[in-house]
């Protein structure tokens, strides 16, 4: 008992300083996949992404690719296939108000 | 932002008012796997302590603000999730914290689950993450009480074209 | 005037022996009209000076003198006050086993009770105290077909016997004095010293047997909860007061103002009752006897005024022991119209729902709205909160024990305060273990099937119940008048009087008899806390303004509310835990069940203890009963032999 009491008294404040002020999160921190669209090829095949992505977030069609938060785990499966057009970017604000905002489109043309 | 979208906003931001500085918040694990209630446990520890901003977590939801729902609703915790929202008093919020309250994440819509929150309650916040970090909740519930802002959003862009 | 109760009653029991059950209806009615003649008797007594009766008995005892004074006036006044609801509520109540009996023996009892208040004379007191002795044995035994009841019977004779033995010798050592069996008689030959101390203590034995004082209430739950509640609200209302009545009438009035340590010793005795009393109501489980340990707490109360009443007369502080006796006849008058009604209660809940036992009840203020209202005024008064009588007693009583300081020894001060000490933790207990009580038979949800088809009883009970209720309440709103009445009943037992002048400092603010100490107006509460409440309620409906909405009842995300909630048994189980080392109930693991057998130490190991004792020299002494003749011849000679010595010697 006097143990953690002492460790708190000598170990200072280690509270977040958020959202007073911004909060960077350690190296190793996956995040969220982000698309980036200039590296997709609109004439190519992006069917292994979607083979990539276990719970079934990206969704590939004829026309479109989508992205669905909704349903991602953040494995980072979808940001190891070569070609880079998925990241993952170490970002924790991600919650939103209207289930539409978890959707990312990438269209053909 | 559409229209719509502005006046489902401000119709959320009208209800919050009345909980001025103080939001208790009730958890219901509709049949989640576990991870998000360790986050949602560790916004109590001295790191991320969410009682310096005014939040509490309640045991009995008819004190309570706030919903906290992880897990994709399970079949069989679809009516105790809906009797907990009932004994909620007005006004209340509803916050779908993790991938599969979004969702479904993993398990989708199946024999066991119903896929996401949204189809049994009406959801103000979504918290995507598998599990989410303790700031990614937290940062929900500030968006829901109208002290932070919204980050990312829907995106549409066309392929070969940096957006 | 007189004798027309009396002979109403007679009539009303004969009438229902005869004539089997439709003659019990209208034996119970020549009842409830016995019980209003004898209000109107007792209060012409109280106020019209007295009435005399005489008959001669012959060469044994006398004259046997029947009259009422003031005091049994008061005593007739209250056995009416609740004889008359009691026997209309009893026209609806139905009793296992013939009617005709129970009507009989319900007169019966309602008879010899109060003739014994009238007697003037130890032989026909103690003539008219058998009687309803046994009437009391036949109806606690009258439904012998239902589990415990003989026992619970047999249990009653025998302590009743052992009280009656205990009288007996008191009178024997008065009547050795005195020489004759009249009891103004036996006053003016002023007993002495020893004599009295011993006579004094015999009876108080005696008395407080019948009256259910610790130690010597065991016979009293069982008794109680056997009897029919119809019945048992009589006993428990009307011939419960008879050991009161025998400790005023024998030890205070016939053996007049005696040591302090007759007062100090009636006076712990009564606050040991009333906390033990208490604390064990609070761990029952069965409705009834909750009601009945209550009784035996209510006792204790009781006591404790009769004590002040002594103690003030050996210090010759005159108002103190008026006032003593006062408050102990005030509650005497609040506790028998509040537990006959809350018996009836139990009779209306026991006929509804056929069981007794508080965990399997609940709900039923839903169900029999009209029983649970009136049931609450009776919880109210017992638990002594305001306006009720019960308050207004209570708080007179502990007043009167603050008068403790005007006494000059020590020991009688002591004995006051720790008197005060355990009235006050008695007051508190009973408060919750009447939540417990009309929280888990009444409030909440029903917890077995017994309470689905619950309801009100017919009219007559209902009729009953509320002319209780009306009277109860009007002790506590109407306190100044009972007061006058009750003091100008008792005037004639100390040489202060009638103090119904020291008890108001205005008209409607009571004092315990001294000025400038304290002051309360039950009347006042009355009409204040209604007007609060309507106050509270207007200021919410003007400036609340929120809308209320009905929803259901939140269990958990259960689907049924069942079995949601706590249960009486949990309720108690904090105070049961806390006072262990005082209960100490014997646990016990039968085959793959574990069972907490509650036998409180009181009743069961130290009577085990008694009765193991008493068996042991029983046995030892059959052995004189040999069967042998020449054996008996010896004891005959021995015996003859002891008599001629003794005659030639004095």
């Amino acid at each position: 008992m006097l143990g953690w009491f002492y460790r708190g008294l000598t170990g200072g404040r280690v509270t977040t300083p958020y959202p007073r002020r911004e909060e960077r999160l350690p190296e190793g921190f996956r995040g969220r996949p982000v698309v980036h669209p200039e590296r997709l090829d609109p004439e190519g095949s992006w069917e292994e992404y979607e083979r990539a992505c276990l719970p079934g977030a990206i969704r590939v069609s004829e026309k479109t690719l989508t992205l669905d938060l909704g349903r991602c785990i953040c494995c980072g499966l979808c940001a190891s296939v070569p070609g880079g057009a998925f990241t993952m970017e170490p970002d924790f604000e991600l919650a939103v108000s209207g289930r539409g905002d978890l959707v990312t489109v990438v269209h053909r043309d | 932002m559409t229209r719509e979208e502005r006046e489902v906003r401000e119709e959320l931001a009208g209800r919050v008012q009345a909980f001025g500085r103080s939001l208790h918040i009730r958890h219901v694990d509709a049949g989640s796997c576990g991870a998000c209630e360790s986050e949602v446990q560790a916004l109590q520890n001295p790191f991320y302590d969410l009682h310096r901003l005014g939040l509490f977590f309640t045991p009995s939801p008819r004190h309570a603000d706030l919903l906290l729902v992880t897990g994709p609703v399970t079949r069989a915790m679809e009516r105790p999730l809906k009797m907990a929202y009932e004994a909620m008093p007005d006004p209340k919020v509803v916050i779908a914290a993790c991938g599969p309250a979004c969702g479904g994440g993993i398990y989708g819509r199946s024999y066991a689950t119903l896929g996401g929150v949204d189809a049994v309650l009406p959801v103000d916040v979504y918290v995507p993450g598998s599990p989410p970090h303790p700031l990614s909740l937290l940062h929900g519930i500030l968006l829901a009480l109208g002290r932070i802002e919204q980050k990312i959003g829907r995106e549409e862009h066309v392929a070969g074209r940096v957006s | 005037m007189f004798s027309l109760y009396l002979l109403s009653l007679a009539l009303g029991a004969a009438v229902s022996l005869l004539f089997g059950k439709r003659g019990a209806q209208a034996g119970l009615t020549l009842g409830a009209l016995g019980g209003a003649l004898a209000i109107v008797t007792g209060l012409l007594a109280i106020y019209a000076g007295g009435f005399t009766l005489s008959v001669e008995l012959g060469y044994g005892p006398g004259r046997a003198a029947f009259s009422l004074d003031g005091l049994s006036g008061f005593f007739v006044l209250t056995t009416g006050l609740v004889l008359l609801p009691v026997s209309v509520y009893n026209l609806h109540q139905r009793v296992r086993g013939s009617r005709g009996t129970y009507a009989a023996l319900y007169d019966l009892l309602a008879l010899a009770t109060l003739l014994v208040f009238a007697s003037e004379n130890a032989f026909a007191f103690l003539f008219f105290w058998e009687v309803a002795a046994g009437a009391f044995y036949a109806l606690v035994a009258f439904e012998d077909g239902r589990e415990g009841r003989v026992g619970a019977g047999y249990l009653y004779s025998a302590a009743s016997k052992l009280g009656t033995a205990m009288i007996l010798a008191a009178f024997f050592l008065a009547f050795a004095q005195a020489g004759t069996f009249g009891f103004p008689e036996m006053a003016r030959s002023h007993l002495s010293g020893g004599y009295a101390s011993a006579a004094f203590v015999l009876a108080l034995v005696g008395f407080a047997v019948k009256a259910g004082v610790v130690p010597l209430q065991v016979w009293l739950p069982s008794s109680y909860s056997s009897a029919p509640p119809g019945a048992a609200a009589l006993l428990a209302g009307g011939i419960l007061n008879l050991g009161f009545y025998g400790i005023v009438r024998f030890d205070v009035q016939v053996l007049g103002p005696g040591p302090t340590w007759w007062g100090i010793l009636v006076l712990l005795l009564g606050g040991i009752s009333a906390a033990v009393g208490i604390l064990y109501a609070i761990a029952q489980r069965d409705l009834s006897r909750f009601v009945a340990y209550s009784s035996v707490e209510n006792a204790g109360i009781i006591l404790i005024g009769l004590g002040i009443f002594m103690i003030g007369s050996s210090e010759k502080l005159y108002p103190l022991a008026a006032l003593g006796v006062v408050v102990a006849l005030l509650h005497m008058l609040h506790h028998s119209l509040a537990k006959s009604l809350l018996f009836l209660g139990v009779g209306a809940v026991d006929h509804a729902t056929g069981t007794l036992q508080m965990d399997l009840l609940g709900g039923l203020a839903r169900k029999m709205p009209k029983t649970a209202l009136l049931s609450f005024v009776a919880v109210l008064s017992l638990a002594a909160l305001p306006p009720s009588s019960g308050f207004a007693t209570e708080w007179l009583t502990l007043e009167s024990l603050m008068q403790g300081f005007r006494l000059s020894e020590l020991s009688a001060r002591a004995a006051m305060a720790i008197a005060g000490a355990f009235l006050a933790l008695a007051g508190g207990v009973a408060i919750l273990g009447f939540v417990k009580l009309y929280g888990g038979v009444f409030l909440g949800r029903g917890r077995s099937e017994a309470t689905r088809k619950a309801k009100d009883p017919s009219v007559a009970g209902l009729v009953g119940m509320g002319t209780l209720a009306l009277l109860g309440l009007s002790v506590g709103v109407l306190a100044p008048l009972w007061i006058r009445v009750v003091a100008k009943a008792t005037a004639s037992l100390t040489p202060a009087g009638d103090i119904s002048g020291r008890m108001f400092s205005m008209w409607p603010v009571l004092q315990p008899a001294y000025e400038n100490f304290s002051a309360l107006s039950p009347t006042l509460l009355a009409l204040a806390l209604p007007a609060l409440v309507v106050m509270a309620w207007g200021a919410v409906r003007i400036f609340g303004g929120r809308e209320m909405v009905l929803g259901r009842v939140w269990t958990s995300g259960e689907a049924s509310a069942g079995g949601v909630g706590y249960t009486p048994r949990g309720f108690s189980n904090a105070l049961r835990t806390v006072f262990s080392d005082f209960y100490r109930p014997k646990e016990e693991v039968v085959e793959r069940l574990y069972r907490s057998r509650t036998l409180f130490w009181l009743e069961g190991s130290f009577y085990e203890w008694a009765s193991g004792v008493l068996l042991g020299v029983t046995r030892r002494m059959k052995r004189i009963q040999s069967g042998n003749l020449s054996a008996y011849l010896l004891y005959v000679f021995v015996v003859l032999m002891l008599v001629l010595v003794y005659a030639s010697a004095g």
